[in-house]
């Protein structure tokens, strides 16, 4: 009876695990085949050649090193200085008693339910006038604001739970409000930055509204970008759009395989706070 | 903090030295807090004054005078036939969006219970397109709709296949839905698998000798004991299908006939394709004011039943 119920429960579970993994598995077997493999004579299966030749053209003959390079960077820059701005701002929130502090607490979380598309218009106004468009900055300065009221949020959680004799006892051997800081505090939350950091590193590298439209430089263009560049352009070459999805995704599948668990937490954690 | 901490200790005997650095301790801890906090201020609030600002405004986006409209843009969104009709769509799509992905997300959580050897193969895959991201899913889906499904139609005949999903309205809607169940199912799993882990087996087992089915021990003693996930997925869910841009831009781009436009993509449109900046504000402003009261009440109203419970 038991064995019985089992099997029906996990049938339909692995009937979902194909139609979950299939389009996946079939955006990279179909990057490499040949358009001829795609549509006539191997629609389904997997490749029989492995045309490596579509990852070579795509990373040789079009601007994908580029766009690798700037995702990286407006990424890696952005994550950087929202973890830095979020843990000064959570340490003076949470660690510190001064009279505005819950106000202020308060106005950081509103932005947490301000969606992007009510804001974007100002926006694209305002990095014109400060003539930012078509720079690094054009991306990365909103996405550090943007990132900064949930990260705010995770770390004056996860800092607020800490005792205090930490750093009273911390207090008696005369540390300064600077070392507190950065001797004591940071290091305890480094959990609460693995997960900022996961989190926002992901949302800013597959982020594709803003950058669709701050960013219209060539040279600028981020992955996501490329992306739709490369499929007006070439639409016929599937072989090739394929390895360009591939090559835009697989950083990020790699690190979620090696730390699935974390960029879960890390990726659901907002849910639970917000609530 | 060495000042606060001593003066809580010795109370008023050392209030003028507390005083007089305190005012330097105000400053350092807004040293702390001014960066993040202007930059906040101005990338988010000031834009959204700006917005509501703008949705009372008659410009262009170029030329250097701004005209006062007053309730000209919102008198003129409701004959806006384009409007009204992608406000309906995205309603619809955030209504049926929601229910399905709840119930695709809750029961492969609560499935996930039975199949303990092959649990973690089967959560990191349904995770996965959630760390893909929505642009590349979208492609993908949109060379499964336009080619694979001519493919599938060939080898097994069936008229789902035969259909061009992408070019007829009414499919292209299911379309977005089915995309949309399939890039966020396994995200809401997660929430709802750790709200699971916290329903005590004994309790169940206990309804179980007492006589309660499977279907009633779910629907009595399950649902309600996970019911602060359903808020918040729920929330997720709505706000998430309100905001959809990635998608659906690269899934219909508001085609066939502008069936699928969402809010977030018409706003979009008519802002950088078409210069109407402040027409398209005054629809952020209705979108933002709809939205909020929609995730309130829903907020609202589960948070009473949790009480209530």
């Amino acid at each position: 009876m038991n064995k019985l119920r089992a099997v029906l429960v996990q049938t339909p579970l692995w009937i979902y695990f194909v139609i979950s993994v299939y389009p996946l598995v079939w955006m990279i077997s179909y990057s490499l085949k040949n358009n001829d493999e795609i549509f006539v004579t191997n629609p389904f299966g997997f490749p029989t050649h492995f045309r490596i030749e579509n990852y070579i053209a795509a990373w040789s003959q079009f601007n994908i090193p580029r766009y690798f390079i700037n995702s990286f960077i407006v990424s890696s820059v952005s994550t950087l200085l929202i973890i830095v701005l979020a843990l000064m701002f959570s340490f003076a929130i949470a660690r510190m008693r001064w009279k505005f502090r819950e106000s202020v607490r308060l106005y950081m979380t509103i932005g947490m339910f301000m969606p992007l598309q009510v804001i974007m218009i100002p926006l694209a106004i305002l990095v014109r006038d400060f003539h930012l468009t078509n720079t690094y900055g054009a991306l990365i300065v909103p996405y550090v604001a943007i990132g900064l009221p949930f990260s705010c949020l995770i770390f004056y959680g996860f800092m607020k739970s800490i005792p205090g004799e930490l750093e009273e006892s911390a207090c008696m051997d005369g540390a300064n409000i600077y070392r507190m800081f950065l001797q004591i505090i940071v290091p305890v939350v480094t959990p609460a930055i693995a997960t900022v950091a996961i989190f926002q590193f992901l949302s800013n590298w597959n982020e594709f509204m803003l950058a669709y439209i701050l960013i219209s430089d060539e040279a600028m263009k981020t992955l996501p970008l490329g992306l739709l560049f490369f499929q007006g352009q070439y639409s016929t070459d599937w072989g090739g759009m394929g390895a360009v999805m591939t090559i835009a995704s697989l950083p990020m599948v790699i690190v979620y395989l090696f730390f699935s668990e974390q960029v879960e937490n890390a990726m659901t954690v907002g849910s639970a706070v917000k609530g | 903090m060495r000042q606060a901490l001593s003066g809580k200790l010795s109370g008023v005997a050392v209030r003028p030295a507390v005083k007089r650095t305190s005012l330097r301790k105000q400053l350092i801890y807004f040293a702390f807090v001014s960066p993040a906090l202007l930059l906040f201020t101005l990338i988010i609030v000031l834009p959204f004054f700006r917005a509501i600002l703008f949705s009372f405004q008659d410009w262009d986006g170029i030329s250097s005078n701004i005209e006062w409209a007053g309730w000209d843009n919102y008198i003129t969104l409701f004959h806006d036939k384009a409007f009204l009709k992608s406000f309906l769509f995205t309603l619809k799509y955030v209504a049926v969006g929601t229910v399905l992905v709840n119930i695709a997300g809750f029961f492969l959580a609560f499935a996930m219970n039975f199949a303990l050897k092959s649990k973690n193969v089967l959560r990191t895959v349904y995770f996965m397109p959630h760390v893909i991201g929505p642009l590349i899913i979208g492609f993908i889906w949109q060379f499964i709709f336009t080619q694979v499904f001519p493919n599938l139609a060939d080898l097994t005949g069936w008229g789902v296949f035969q259909k061009s999903w992408l070019a007829l309205p009414n499919y292209a809607f299911w379309a977005l839905i089915i995309v949309n169940v399939w890039y966020t199912a396994g995200y809401l799993m997660v929430i709802y698998i750790a709200a699971l882990q916290g329903v005590s087996p004994d309790l169940l087992e206990a309804a179980e000798i007492d006589g309660a089915n499977s279907w009633q021990r779910l629907w009595f003693m399950v649902l309600p004991l996970v019911r602060p996930a359903i808020t918040i997925c729920l929330f997720l869910a709505i706000t998430n299908g309100f905001k959809v841009f990635d998608l659906n831009f690269a899934l219909t781009k508001g085609g066939p006939f502008g069936s699928t436009e969402s809010l977030a993509l018409q706003i979009y449109q008519d802002a950088f394709s078409n210069n109407q900046y402040t027409l398209a504000s005054t629809k952020a402003i209705v979108f933002f004011v709809v939205l909020a009261s929609i995730t309130l009440i829903q907020v609202f109203v589960m948070k009473r039943k949790e009480v209530e419970m």
